[in-house]
């Protein structure tokens, strides 16, 4: 049996030797990580506040004061696309972190207790006949467009698969000696399922979580992109795409910009995820060589 | 067979009554009373009241759910609340803008994806490969509706070659109508043809490993015999399942796609219908979708036995 804390040293262990390794490792990070910068660092990368408009230069042409441009109220595209970023990695992190709570919930009941598999996984078989772009987009219409709905609606839409992962890594968990033992020693079974279950089903979810990123960052922006998700006044890739929509044509560098941003942050992304499953699925490693 | 089917098809109902019950309830998750959102805050106490009367609001909860089901098992879904047409006539008569739009990105997808990726697994770690997985991993991270936007702005308006937005039906002319869907399918079809790309390729590369694979080209069958006939054919499962999976996703994917080239489909009509709030167009369609998507599970797990005749059920 291994404990959170080997698990733990054991994933730095063997992520440091990816990194010197695995060449989509290093590049998914490198990538991820600055957008991670530009979003945390966004006050002081950003020359212009993103929201304050200037009608006398609106639709201008990337120069040295607006890098990329200004859009159809004059705010500096550059700066809007610089808190995009913010936007989509606060969606993106907080939805991983809800499909990924509320997955291992139903995931850890479902398969650890008999009677509540059929039940529970009826209903995921049927949110799973749903696409999940329809399922945000539909829960939308009820939620209204605020920033804390769209991460609502996008977790709800991905809790399935997640918690579909997690039981079935549960089923095999649960046959172990070690399961077995600690039950026979009478450990309660929140304990079981906390402390010896879950920590033994984390690899598939740890790869699962960075595809659910890149999906939320996708959605996010598509969602907003409609004019169902995020207000228009929030900066974020996929207003700032919905409003240069119409500009397309004499001013493309904001349709340009914040398409590009979001191409990188799934790149990265995807590029992690491959990264991780060859790291943590042996059996996988020959696929992706 | 035929009770593999039966059986399959009797699973089906408690999947479509979780979806019935998901799209149900979106009435009741908004905060507050559906009827004075829907109608805003312009409405009168009598229009809120007409609507809860109309809706059903007035009942409980268990009565409402269960009146609604009856209703749309009996195929009465109701009207919309805008347009007060029937539902089950506006998603027919936006049905083929739809239906035209995921099929042909599908042959966009499969048309790119199975000969790139047979392409890299037999060229296995040379450029070419390294080129084609790139492009892939690029590939599966473009939007579709930016890519269709940038389409837009340079295939269909710079050049002028193609109609950059609407839709004639069929009853135009084939060729007419599908010159309107050719950049809505790359914009859909593309991204997915990375993923294809993928599967062929590592199936393919199994495959290729084999010893009824030796034996081929030790027979001295050609490269194309080889390819085509003997390893592609025993890689077809887990193209079919990625190609399944794919369509399914590419149905939803109309939604956005149809709103950026403005095709008068059944996405589109999810999309202002969710902005106007009509729910009873909102349920409909996403019946419908689901439906979509669990027939095509269905086919496909179907086509496994076609494909693969080792299959049995």
């Amino acid at each position: 049996m291994t404990t959170l804390a080997d698990m733990l040293r054991e994933f730095r262990k063997s992520a440091a030797k990816a990194w010197r390794r695995n060449p989509i490792i290093r590049i998914g990070t490198i990538i991820f990580v600055v957008v991670l910068l530009v979003a945390v660092l966004a006050p002081y990368i950003s020359q212009h506040d993103p929201l304050k408009m200037n009608p006398l230069n609106r639709l201008k042409g990337p120069s040295r004061a607006n890098w990329f441009g200004t859009d159809e109220l004059g705010r500096d595209v550059f700066s809007r696309v610089v808190f995009g970023a913010r936007t989509s990695l606060q969606v993106g992190l907080s939805v991983v972190f809800l499909t990924i709570l509320m997955g291992a919930i139903i995931g850890l009941l479902a398969g650890f207790f008999k009677k509540l598999d059929g039940p529970i996984m009826r209903i995921m078989d049927g949110f799973l006949a749903m696409p999940s772009e329809l399922v945000a987009i539909s829960l939308m219409a009820s939620l209204g467009p605020s920033v804390n709905n769209v991460i609502l609606a996008l977790s709800i839409a991905h809790v399935p698969r997640m918690a579909r992962l997690l039981r079935s890594s549960v089923l095999v968990v649960r046959e172990m000696n070690y399961v077995e033992a600690a039950e026979a020693l009478g450990v309660p079974v929140p304990r079981v399922l906390l402390k010896h279950v879950l920590p033994n089903c984390l690899s598939p979810l740890i790869v699962q979580a960075t595809s659910t990123f890149a999906f939320a960052v996708l959605s996010e922006a598509s969602l907003s992109f409609l004019g169902v998700g995020l207000p228009p006044y929030v900066p974020s890739w996929g207003t700032i795409l919905s409003g240069g929509r119409q500009f397309m044509m004499q001013a493309p560098w904001i349709t340009m910009f914040p398409g590009m941003s979001i191409i990188l942050t799934v790149l990265s992304l995807n590029l992690l995820g491959d990264g991780l499953r060859d790291l943590l699925d042996p059996k996988l490693r020959k696929i992706a060589s | 067979m035929s009770r593999y089917l039966v059986r399959r098809i009797i699973a089906l109902i408690p999947v479509m009554l979780v979806v019935a019950t998901f799209a149900f309830l979106l009435v009741h998750l908004v905060p507050g009373d559906p009827a004075s959102m829907i109608l805003g805050d312009m409405a009168t106490v009598e229009d809120v009241e007409r609507l809860r009367e109309e809706m059903h609001l007035n009942a409980p909860l268990i009565v409402q759910y269960i009146t609604w089901l009856g209703r749309v098992v009996r195929g009465n879904w109701g009207n919309s609340l805008y347009s007060q047409q029937p539902v089950l006539a506006m998603l027919a008569e936006r049905a083929q803008p739809t239906l035209i739009l995921s099929v042909s990105s599908l042959f966009v997808a499969v048309l790119l994806g199975i000969p790139t990726g047979v392409l890299a697994a037999v060229r296995r770690g040379t450029k070419i490969d390294a080129a084609i997985l790139s492009v892939a991993m690029f590939g599966a991270a473009i939007p579709g509706f930016w890519l269709g936007l940038v389409m837009i702005m340079y295939i269909g308006v710079s050049l002028g070659w193609l109609p950059t937005s609407g839709y004639q039906p069929l009853s135009t002319g084939f060729f007419n109508t599908m010159q309107y869907f050719v950049l809505p399918a790359i914009a859909l079809g593309f991204p997915h043809s990375a993923l294809i790309i993928r599967v062929v390729r590592s199936t393919m590369l199994d495959v290729l490993n084999t010893d009824f694979v030796r034996t081929a080209r030790a027979k001295g069958l050609s490269k194309f015999m080889v390819i085509g006939k003997h390893a592609l054919r025993n890689s077809l499962i887990p193209i079919l399942t990625v190609i399944g999976m794919s369509f399914a996703t590419m149905v939803a994917g109309t939604v956005v796609t149809e709103t950026v080239f403005s095709i008068p489909g059944m996405g589109r009509l999810v999309v202002t219908s969710v902005m106007r709030r009509d729910y009873p167009v909102l349920q409909g369609s996403i019946l419908i979708v689901a439906a979509i998507y669990v027939i095509v599970n269905l086919v496909i797990d179907l086509l496994y036995v076609w494909v693969d005749p080792r299959v049995k059920y």
